[in-house]
């Protein structure tokens, strides 16, 4: 089954039916979405700014890390569930759109950037994390974060606008 | 006296016409207004995180607010001169609506309750902050919150 076909089966489930045409519970799930995306964006913006070297210098790496990153997940469970819920009310149209395939592969980007930098230079952060500017590959890590979040923003936003 | 003459001169502005004729521009305006809301809002639930002890409670909550108050700043010096613009691109049809005006009413809240009472439960100097500065955050979260539930809102309704 091609996923072209899966979207249009998925489209003809009562429950993609029912999604799409209630009045109340799909502005109920793009609020809930929004919140969460703050959440992740509040939490993960400040853990960059930190492995940039432009904010929180007094404090180590691994404290902000550790003590943000519960609420980073957090906000993750309600971005993903009710995204979920979302791409399950309009799955053809969302197959059709630039956006939303930019939008996957951003969030593709983000994940990968922050898998790389937790398994190799993250490692050893007991070693550099209580410098007030982390060494150059943490820097990167970080502006990719800041840059890519920015992006996913913009293409989920954009998603409303374009085709 | 009525607010309509200034919505209706704004919306005759260059400016809030060229918005309103290019969608592209539009567009793009309301991600750069997002991404200051972002930073705003992203801050200040940060701040008030650390305020009510339940994430970075090991600093003290001066120096964590001390770094993210800026961040904060920034998102407001961004958010709301795009709001202006956004505004002045359909101005009348947002004085008709309600939603637009509780938001208004929400954002004027949300700064008086951010630079008065929220700026003295940050400058508490106590180790753990106590039972009205921990009412403030939730305030703050609540208020800062409903913004953008607000902002979501205002196309719901048109």
């Amino acid at each position: 089954m091609s996923l072209l076909s899966f979207c249009e089966w998925l489209q003809d489930t009562p429950g993609s039916t029912a999604l799409r045409e209630s009045i109340l519970l799909w502005p109920v799930l793009e609020t809930v979405h929004a919140v969460g995306i703050v959440l992740v964006l509040g939490t993960i913006w400040t853990v960059d700014l930190r492995l940039l070297g432009l904010r929180m210098r007094r404090e180590p790496v691994w404290d902000v890390t550790q003590q943000l990153l519960p609420w980073t997940w957090a906000g993750f469970v309600f971005m993903f569930s009710t995204g979920s819920l979302l791409v399950w009310s309009e799955p053809l149209r969302l197959y059709n759109s630039p956006f939303f395939r930019a939008k996957l592969v951003l969030l593709l980007l983000a994940g990968l950037n922050a898998l790389i930098f937790h398994v190799t230079i993250y490692r050893k952060v007991t070693t550099w994390g209580q410098a007030p500017v982390p060494p150059l590959r943490a820097r990167i890590a970080g502006f990719v974060s800041l840059i890519t979040w920015m992006s996913v923003v913009a293409a989920g936003r954009s998603i409303g606008y374009g085709p | 006296m009525s607010l309509l003459p200034l919505f209706e001169w704004l919306e005759q502005t260059g400016v809030g016409m060229a918005i309103a004729s290019s969608s592209p521009l539009r567009a793009g305006i309301e991600i750069v207004h997002l991404l200051g809301m972002g930073a705003t809002v992203g801050s200040v639930i940060v701040v008030n995180l650390s305020l009510l002890g339940i994430g970075m409670r090991r600093q003290p909550i001066g120096r964590v607010s001390e770094q993210l108050t800026s961040v904060t700043k920034v998102g407001l010096g961004v958010s709301l001169p795009t709001g202006l613009l956004l505004l002045s691109s359909m101005a009348v049809s947002y004085y008709g609506n309600s939603v637009f005006w509780v938001k208004m009413a929400l954002l004027g809240s949300a700064l008086t309750v951010q630079f008065t009472l929220h700026r003295k439960a940050i400058r508490d100097r106590s180790p753990r902050a106590p039972l009205w500065a921990k009412l403030v955050a939730c305030l703050s979260l609540v208020l800062w919150i409903s913004i953008g539930l607000a902002g979501k809102w205002i196309g719901f309704v048109q």
